[in-house]
């Protein structure tokens, strides 16, 4: 998967731009499969140009529906975040090339994409809202969208990469 | 200096981060209706308080000057007021048409009333600018003249003396005659000179003409007591004076500011 996850980056963007940004589920539920394109970036990639692919990624799709900025801020923060989830979710403090491998195929990276789904869509729905009222509507916006966000990008996931990532 | 460049070169992922929410940010507040009020909202809530914070300090420290304005005004007024006392009780002054007057009040000495040549002499005299050929009127119609002043006191020619002349006109229709003492009675005068055609009744107010330096125009003498048909072409009027002689009180010298002029005006043209 690390040397074609470009290709799966513009998949990933196409999906959200011309499918799912068009689907209105309801009010609760916002379905973000781009982010997935910032968990398969490749392990050893710079750490600076991390928020910068977030940022842009984010805020392509920020144009394409009108919210300028939401998208692109949540993106940033946990394409930033993302070296410290990945530690944080293989319970190690330096990642060498054998545990990346592992990593790729298990439990861990699913913890991985738990988490920085969860992340992604309190500071979306947060920014969204932009106060702190109404906080159990938010908090249930939050949860939904975590679950049909975690839900699709499985699929793509288990689809388009796991088993190339079997051959790899 | 490296130091500090190895430091942002550690930081560099942070510092983008930063930059880039800051962005976002920016971008969220100034292109997002929903999120713009809200920002807006809560921005100038902060700004009101801290504004309102401000001005109650800036307040709180410009008292001083503020009260010291307000000692000045304070003096300033009092002053305005003392001088108004002063005007009340001394001298009244008053703008009458175009000419300017100057009013003082004078008490009355002594009187007499029974004579043909009358007098009448004030408390005031040289020391509070009283100078001959000063109108003298009570509140109740013209007095008299001022004849001669020495430093405290005044002797006033009053209505009641043979001697004074006075040109007056009939109020209703601008008709002037000589005022002069009949000195018979303190309480009457004749108004002679006024032609026979002219219409008066008994009670037409008698004012004074203005075409002396003396006395300013329209002060009341008298009302019409009897008309009658002295001579071919003239009527001599009785007058019942609208100042009673006999009745006490203050008097006002009005000086006419503007006398000094007129009489300049007819100096030249005499010369």
């Amino acid at each position: 998967m690390n040397n074609k996850f470009y290709i799966h980056i513009v998949v990933l963007m196409l999906i959200q731009l011309f499918i799912l940004n068009n689907i209105q589920v309801n009010h609760y539920v916002i379905v973000n499969i781009y982010i997935l394109a910032i968990f398969i970036l490749p392990f050893n990639i710079c750490r600076a140009i991390l928020p910068i692919i977030g940022f842009v990624l984010g805020l392509i799709v920020d144009l394409s529906i009108g919210t300028l900025g939401i998208n692109a801020s949540a993106a940033t923060f946990i394409a930033f975040l993302r070296p410290q989830l990945i530690k944080l979710s293989i319970n190690q403090p330096s990642i060498n090339e054998s545990e990346l491998k592992r990593f790729n195929n298990s439990w861990s990276f699913l913890k991985y994409i738990l988490i920085s789904i969860l992340i992604f869509n309190t500071i979306f729905v947060f920014i969204e809202a932009f106060s702190f009222e109404n906080i159990l509507n938010s908090i249930l916006r939050i949860i939904l969208s975590s679950v049909t966000d975690t839900i699709l990008i499985s699929i793509y996931y288990f689809i388009a990469l796991k088993e190339n990532n079997n051959k790899f | 200096m490296k130091e500090i460049f190895n430091l942002i070169l550690r930081f560099q992922s942070t510092l983008i981060f930063f930059v880039l929410e800051i962005i976002a940010l920016c971008l969220i507040v100034s292109n997002n209706d929903y999120q713009n009020s809200v920002f807006s909202d809560k921005t100038s809530a902060v700004s009101g308080f801290l504004s309102k914070k401000s001005i109650s300090i800036i307040n709180y420290l410009s008292l001083k000057n503020e009260n010291l304005s307000l000692i000045k005004e304070n003096i300033k007024l009092k002053n305005e007021l003392d001088n108004i006392i002063i005007t009340k009780e001394d001298t009244l002054f008053q703008k009458f048409n175009s000419t300017n007057y100057f009013y003082r009040t004078a008490n009355i000495i002594s009187i007499s009333y029974n004579r043909s040549r009358n007098y009448i002499i004030i408390d005031k005299g040289k020391k509070d600018g009283i100078l001959p050929e000063m109108a003298v009127v009570s509140n109740q119609g013209i007095v008299g003249v001022i004849k001669s002043t020495s430093n405290n006191f005044s002797i006033i020619i009053p209505l009641i003396n043979l001697s004074l002349k006075i040109s007056a006109k009939i109020k209703k229709n601008d008709y002037y005659g000589t005022l002069q003492w009949g000195a018979k009675n303190y309480r009457y005068s004749n108004l002679e000179d006024i032609p026979f055609h002219v219409d008066v009744n008994k009670g037409d107010t008698i004012v004074t003409s203005g075409f002396s330096s003396i006395f300013p125009k329209g002060e009341l003498i008298g009302f019409v007591e009897k008309v009658e048909h002295k001579t071919a072409n003239f009527l001599k009027i009785k007058v019942r004076l609208a100042n009673d002689f006999k009745k006490g009180g203050s008097l006002y010298v009005i000086e006419n500011l503007n006398s000094d002029e007129i009489n300049k005006i007819k100096k030249n043209n005499e010369q």
